[in-house]
């Protein structure tokens, strides 16, 4: 699952599975019904990474403004 | 590791407990009686896996058998028919 290579391949082991289904449990079942499968996925990966401080809130708002950003200027 | 405390045949109870986190015993299941139908090997605990620790010692899983009749009291199909859960050694009794 290309999803999770970036966090679950190689030496270090940045995630469990068991991470993951904490996480997507730990969403409210209105967030729950309303997204697919695999945004649950993204949530609860990015949740995990930033648990883990493989990322910070800061970092992770800047880069959602920059692909943001990006998008809006193809239109 | 920890070691395996029941075999085949057995008869066991899923502890009636409520914990937070992430649990992998189903709710429905949590009180009821059943039969050990099969041991499953030895696992991290997914309960600490899941917040970040080494999940040791790793846990007996079994396959444990439950009657349909006895899990839901309206249960319309044949007394014969069963349910298997896979559930960790420390949630049963």
């Amino acid at each position: 699952m290309v999803l999770l290579t970036g966090v679950k391949g190689g030496r270090k082991k940045r995630m469990t599975v068991d991470e993951l289904r904490k996480n997507i449990e730990a969403l409210g079942p209105e967030a729950y019904e309303r997204m697919s499968y695999y945004e649950r996925w993204v949530i609860s990966i990015t949740q995990t990474m930033v648990q883990r401080g493989v990322i910070t809130t800061e970092e992770l708002g800047r880069k959602m403004a920059e692909v943001e950003s990006r998008d809006r200027s193809k239109v | 590791m920890t070691e395996a405390r029941y075999k085949p045949g057995d008869s066991v109870r899923v502890r009636r407990a409520y914990p937070l986190g992430h649990i992998r015993t189903p709710f429905y299941i949590r009180g009821q009686r059943g039969v050990i139908e099969r041991l499953c090997g030895s696992f991290g605990n997914p309960e600490e896996l899941a917040q970040q620790r080494s999940g040791e010692p790793r846990q007996p899983l079994y396959r444990v058998r439950f009657r349909q009749q006895e899990v839901w009291p309206d249960y319309r199909g044949s007394a014969e028919d069963v349910l298997e859960v896979e559930i960790f050694q420390h949630w049963l009794e």
